[in-house]
């Protein structure tokens, strides 16, 4: 029987290596070609970008640019008006300082012909002059609506009566200059009446900002204070001023993944785009295209060999790998905001994310035949992953105008499904600094 | 013995034009090998083009310790990417097996270093093997003719010895009985 058995092995052995099998003319040129570009696969080291990851990265790029410029614009010209309200801040900081040495209380002692001192404001259209009391801080406000008139001594000299503590003051000091118009003067000491070309000091934007509410009900009156906080409180930028409406902006940060017990590899890095809707005073929806390069490190047995068993080599066991991946994550999230204060907000942040993968290059070692190896894997666009990656976070925004607000978004991302070629379930986390602005 | 040397340590420095004489003088071998798995001609070429990759691409691993086995070493090497990469084909396909006979185009009736005789004998055990139930067959084709054991055959079908083994045995059977019948149907048309 084994005679038999060895004779008929025999038989298929010679059969097997000499059956005429016709070879064909072959194909060289697309092995070669396989070759090549294999090669070259193994060798870049930053795994190749796809061509949709280049449009992303350009386009997000752009966005930066974009934003930065009008950024800067914005800056400039904020600054610039800035300085002019420092400027005019600087005068009304001179009529403070100015006004209880020089100012006389007009009602309590108009008799000695003291000097009033008047500051022309204008609140909701109203002109209202503010004279400032003496030293004993019982400021007292005359105010006339619609005119303004300015008390000035009667003395045309150069020295100026003071209060009732009998105080002098030089006038060649002319601080009263800083903010008496040159038509008051050249005033010789008779009243002025209803001097409405005097150039107006706004009351919203260089006193208020710099006075306490306590001091401005003092100076206007519970009423006006208030209406004029009000007022100040709808002039001032503030995050807290977003109103309804879709607003888009850029994000990018650094991001750290995880294959389960395994700790975080060194950092990956995700840049995109981000838009979004603010449905109501605290809720916002938010979506985007997000390009992600993330590096993590697993065991094998995390790696399902499902999608890729026909390229792998028969009875190979993966010990370990090391991943780069990179892909597009399109984001869906709820925004609420937590704590609302007038220049930022703290928010919190939910949703799902899926996952499209352009390139991933993984290394292996393996165990093949009893010897331990190492060989790498490029797959291109090989896998999406709808919904990948449950998506929690908390943050800040501050809000550098009313339109524009920075962010920062420390972030959690916890698997749903397994990502990649080998199916991983891949945690990151990572802080997302971002730039939005509303769109008009 | 030093031009395969020569070949070898050309296609490990990736020349393509050590790689193109190796792949040339190979490629029917290979096609020989894989033909005997897959039987469908159009599929054996490009799982052997996919084997040829593979091979090149991890030529570097290839070691050759005693340079006098070094042509046996390699031919079965290049028999070993084969036969894994034709498995893991059928492995994609569930194993079905190929549908119909086999073309006669796919035979080579040129070659005159065999007779006709031999030729039209050895074409039909390649035959037969081919009416063995695919799982029989594989068996069969990796112990009989490419020498593996069944611990191999066991590891890389991930299957247990034991139905290597018997597997082996009713694929014998099965041959057995068909080639008695190819006999006896020689013998009738005498």
């Amino acid at each position: 029987m084994q005679h038999l058995e060895n004779d008929m092995d025999d038989l298929f052995q010679r059969a097997a290596e000499k059956y005429p099998l016709q070879a064909g003319k072959g194909d060289w040129e697309s092995i070669a070609r396989r070759i090549s570009d294999n090669a070259d696969d193994t060798k870049v080291i930053p795994p190749p970008v796809s061509s949709v990851a280049k449009k992303v990265i350009a386009l997000a790029s752009l966005l930066f640019l974009v934003f930065t410029a009008w950024f800067i614009f914005y800056s400039s010209q904020t600054s610039k008006h800035a300085g002019t309200n420092k400027a005019n801040l600087a005068k009304d900081n001179e009529i403070k300082s100015f006004s209880p040495d020089v100012i006389t209380n007009t009602e309590e002692d108009a008799s000695k012909q003291d000097v009033v001192d008047a500051k022309k404001d204008r609140v909701a259209g109203s002109l209202i002059s503010v004279a400032h009391a003496s030293k004993n801080n019982s400021a007292n406000a005359s105010r006339k609506t619609g005119n303004i008139f300015f008390k000035t001594n009667q003395n045309s000299g150069n020295q100026v009566e003071e209060t009732a503590e009998g105080k002098k003051l030089n006038e060649k000091d002319n601080r009263a200059d800083m903010f008496l118009p040159s038509l008051v003067r050249e005033n010789t000491g008779k009243q002025l009446d209803e001097v409405s070309t005097v150039p107006e000091i706004s009351v919203l934007n260089t006193i208020l900002p710099n006075m306490t509410k306590l001091s401005l009900r003092n100076i206007l009156g519970e009423a006006d204070a208030s209406q004029v906080i009000e007022k100040q409180k709808e002039k001032t930028p503030g995050i807290s001023q977003k109103r309804k409406g879709f607003y888009m902006g850029f994000v990018a940060g650094p991001d750290f993944s995880k294959v389960e017990s395994r700790s975080f590899s060194k950092g990956g890095f995700d840049a995109g785009i981000l838009v979004g809707i603010r449905a109501n005073k605290r809720i916002s929806f938010e979506s985007g295209l997000i390009w992600n390069k993330k590096i993590y490190n697993s065991e094998g047995k995390n790696f399902s060999m499902n999608k890729v068993r026909s390229t792998m080599p028969v009875g190979m066991v993966i010990n370990n790998l090391s991943s780069k991946s990179s892909f597009v994550e399109i984001p869906i999230k709820v925004k609420y905001d937590l704590i609302m204060k007038h220049d930022g907000e703290f928010f919190i942040s939910g949703g799902v994310s899926s996952y499209i993968m352009t390139v991933e290059k993984n290394s292996y070692n393996v165990t093949l035949n009893g010897i331990h190896e190492k060989f790498s894997g490029v797959y291109k666009r090989n896998n999406y992953a709808i919904p990948a990656v449950a998506n929690i976070s908390i943050g800040y925004e501050y809000g550098i105008s009313r339109n524009v607000g920075i962010r920062v978004e420390p972030f959690l991302k916890i698997p749903l499904q397994g990502m990649g070629v080998g199916s991983l379930p891949v945690t990151s986390a990572g802080v997302q600094l971002g730039i939005t602005s509303r769109l008009k | 013995m030093e031009r395969t040397l020569t070949i070898i340590n050309g296609c490990r420095e990736k020349q393509h034009k050590y790689q193109k004489i190796l792949y040339e003088n190979y490629r029917a071998f290979a096609l020989k090998t894989v033909f005997r798995y897959i039987y469908n001609y159009e599929e054996a070429i490009e799982v052997t083009n996919d084997g040829f990759v593979k091979f090149f691409l991890s030529i570097d691993k290839f070691r050759c310790e005693n340079e006098g086995d070094i042509e046996k070493l390699l031919t079965g090497w290049i028999k070993r990417i084969m036969v894994n990469t034709s498995i893991d084909l059928l492995r994609k396909k569930m194993l079905l097996p190929e549908i119909g006979g086999i073309p006669e185009y796919v035979w080579d009736v040129t070659d005159k270093n065999t007779s006709a005789d031999q030729m039209t004998i050895y074409k039909d055990l390649i035959k037969l093997v081919k009416k063995l139930p695919p799982s029989y067959r594989i068996v069969f084709n990796m112990h009989v003719i490419d020498g593996y054991t069944h611990i191999e055959i066991a590891e890389i079908l991930k299957i247990p010895i034991g139905t290597s083994k018997s597997s082996l045995l009713r694929a014998r059977a099965l041959m057995q009985k068909y080639l008695n019948q190819k006999e006896e149907l020689t013998e009738c048309s005498i």
